[in-house]
């Protein structure tokens, strides 16, 4: 089963099966809006790693760090496609994530291609993994 | 009465959880020979071989942030100006997830593309599912390493 969503047709989705699910649990713009550690921290599985930009590797405890270090300072995350394709209790998502943040004191915008793998049967459908990719069109 | 039952409960339990844990080992080596099987492939432009690796929904995230399916994928290794001449794994870590299965790696690959000699490399998370007895990948994302 597959679904790809929209952005605006992803804010209006009832979320009523598997996939739909998923990608309510992708949506972390409110999170790393806030900030919300705790919030983040129930979603992520204890085994979850992500790969950064310049390719080294995070675990859970370093990524959430990151996130609440001062330094980071989203001012909009938002997904500008998203799908999900499900395999019994796995899920994978392939979106692009679209980051608005200061960066050394200059405003920049960052879109970063990635694919995660979501376990249903986790508590809070644990994500397993995320990577991001460097978008070679950086806007100041 | 109660301690025999308690005392072979957690035997059983003990039991069940060493047959989960060595499950887990074997399956994690089975994938595992899969991303050594998939290197040999990748330096013999082995597409066939690829194919059976690969599931028809497979989907990968290229090095630029690029996205292909199967079929792009398995033509991009056909393609003559991809020319690897040794590809492998300095390290893979795995987890498994009862049907699933993620592997952390770091994939070197040497070769000459466009007449020019390259050494890249490329953290990869791959992810792999069980159906029918047998493991495919179905997402793969690699990301150049370019931290010190």
């Amino acid at each position: 089963m597959a679904a790809a969503l929209a952005p605006s047709a992803f804010a209006q989705s009832p979320f009523n099966d598997e996939a739909g699910r998923v990608l309510g649990l992708e949506n972390v713009e409110p999170r790393h809006r806030g900030k919300d550690i705790k919030a983040l921290g129930q979603v992520l599985a204890p085994t979850f790693v992500a790969v950064d930009m310049d390719g080294s590797l995070t675990r859970k405890s370093e990524f959430l760090t990151g996130i609440k270090a001062p330094s980071y300072q989203p001012s909009r995350a938002v997904y500008e496609q998203i799908s999900a394709h499900m395999y019994g209790d796995t899920a994978v998502t392939t979106s692009i994530f679209r980051v608005k943040e200061i960066e050394m004191g200059k405003p920049v915008v960052r879109r970063e291609r990635f694919i995660d793998t979501l376990d249903q049967r986790r508590p809070n459908l644990a994500m397993c993994r995320q990577l991001g990719h460097p978008d070679p069109h950086k806007i100041a | 009465m109660k301690k025999l039952s308690v005392a072979a409960a957690v035997f059983l339990a003990a039991a069940a959880f060493t047959a989960f844990a060595q499950n887990s080992a074997d399956e994690g080596g089975r994938v595992l020979g899969l991303e050594k099987a998939w290197n040999h492939a990748i330096e013999a432009k082995d597409t066939k071989a690829l194919d059976q690796l690969l599931a028809p929904t497979f989907v990968a995230v290229e090095i630029d942030g690029s996205v292909s399916s199967k079929s792009e994928f398995l033509a991009g290794i056909k393609a003559p100006e991809y020319q690897p001449s040794q590809a492998v794994n300095e390290d893979m870590s795995i987890q498994v997830y009862s049907n699933s299965a993620v592997v952390v790696g770091i994939f070197r690959v040497k070769g000459v593309e466009k007449g020019k000699p390259y050494v890249h490399r490329e953290r990869f998370i791959d992810t792999w599912i069980k159906r029918d007895g047998g493991w495919q990948c179905v997402a793969s994302s690699a990301t150049l390493i370019t931290a010190k």
